[in-house]
């Protein structure tokens, strides 16, 4: 039986449900959720190698910086969020700033 | 543009990336391009320190260096001991070969990435294993044993070899794993049991080959003969080693079993000397086995140099 993901790993996916056809970069997201980046990018890394998330670069950055990372929400991702719903419809996190 | 001590922390940070994973480094950076602020930019970069530290592959890679450093301590702590000092320097040389190896394990060359992990991993146990057997069986005599430590390398840079992921195509490691079981079970159980097996160490010369036809008669199920072929004299290198080991083992534990090559004439000998003579002559022919798998492992080096090569995967078919 597949691991429940944790309440970070939820936010992260709960924010990028909202809006799916959004993508949005790293910073942004840990920003939104209070989350650092020692936290954020090992969840963002597992998910996009478990097929959740999408990553793609930024195709038009501004002239002199690098383009950046982007994440979409994929289909199995929104599946694996609707399990976790169902399997605790009431789950919050506090230190996520409300953010589930 | 100039660079403060947040790019300065984040460069040497995602230089610890595994290859595969490289592009999360890029993405690191340019998130912190896109920040101004010194304070966050600086807790920015603290954070992907973090999750670099974190992350399975570093602390793979730190647990290995560590488990490196621990090896090198003993084998050279062991050297310093042994008696003969050409022996001593030949072990060292033998460890700073065997680690160098180890060292190169995951690099993007010759000898990797892996494909093959687990079978690598084994791999690793058994060369340790017989490094261990070298450092404490004949290491008063010097010669002859630069041999013994060469045949070692060869090992290690065949299982390397044959582990890349370029290397996928041409080895089944489930069969070479299966093969190389049955052909160990076939061998080391009548061993056990029977004294005329005991006294007969050609034996083992048989099933080794018997182990690379099983591999080419078998070798359709797992994709075509030569893949089976490449298996079986995979398991047959791996087979001539583990009877190597399982010789020295059987021996040591109970000496009782080696054929008593003197009979009569030693009979003036304490019972302890005689078995430890036995024992030390029993071991001896299986040299034969330890080395002839060693020049199968360096075959094989060649078979994949060749059906490999440097630029892609091979699937023979």
């Amino acid at each position: 039986m597949a691991r429940r993901p944790s309440a970070q790993t939820l936010a992260v996916l709960e924010l990028l449900a909202r809006d799916p056809d959004t993508p949005r970069h790293g910073y942004e997201l840990g920003k939104e959720l209070g989350l650092k980046a020692g936290t954020l990018y090992p969840i963002l890394i597992r998910l996009c190698e478990r097929g959740h998330l999408a990553a793609s670069w930024e195709s038009d950055p501004p002239a002199g910086r690098p383009p950046r990372h982007l994440y979409r929400l994929l289909g199995t991702g929104l599946r694996l969020l609707d399990q976790a719903r169902e399997a605790a419809p009431a789950t919050t996190s506090p230190a996520l700033g409300g953010a589930l | 543009m100039t660079t403060d001590f947040a790019d300065r922390l984040l460069a040497v940070a995602v230089r610890a990336l595994p290859a595969h994973r490289r592009d999360w480094g890029r993405a690191m950076v340019a998130e912190l391009a896109a920040l101004t602020d010194r304070a966050e930019r600086r807790r920015f970069a603290r954070g992907c320190v973090r999750a670099v530290a974190f992350s399975g592959p570093a602390l793979r890679a730190t647990t290995r260096v560590l488990v490196l450093l621990a090896l090198s301590a003993v084998i050279v702590v062991e050297a310093t001991r042994l008696r003969s000092v050409g022996v001593a320097v030949e072990a060292v040389g033998l460890a700073v070969a065997v680690l160098g190896l180890v060292w190169r394990d995951s690099r993007r060359d010759a000898v990797g990435p892996v494909g093959g992990r687990v079978a690598r991993q084994w791999g690793y146990a058994v060369v340790l294993a017989t490094v261990a057997v070298l450092l404490t069986t004949g290491v008063n005599d010097p010669s002859g044993w630069w041999l013994a430590a060469a045949a070692v390398v060869v090992y290690l840079a065949a299982l390397l070899r044959i582990t890349t992921r370029r290397a996928d195509g041409i080895v089944s490691f489930p069969l070479v794993g299966a093969l190389t079981a049955a052909g160990l079970a076939v061998w080391w159980v009548p061993m056990l049991l029977l004294a005329a097996v005991r006294a007969a160490p050609a034996l083992t010369f048989p099933v080794a080959f018997a182990v690379v036809l099983a591999g080419a008669v078998l070798g359709p199920r797992v994709g075509s003969r030569i893949r089976g072929l490449i298996s079986g004299l995979v398991a047959a290198g791996a087979l001539l080693l583990l009877v190597f080991l399982a010789a020295v083992v059987t021996y040591r534990v109970a000496p009782g079993l080696a054929p008593d090559l003197f009979g009569a004439d030693w009979g003036a000998f304490p019972k302890a000397t005689r078995l430890e003579m036995n024992s030390v002559e029993a071991v001896d022919p299986y040299v034969a086995d330890f080395l002839l798998g060693a020049l199968v492992g360096a075959g094989l080096i060649i078979i994949t140099e060749r059906l490999v090569g440097r630029t892609g995967p091979a699937h023979p078919r």
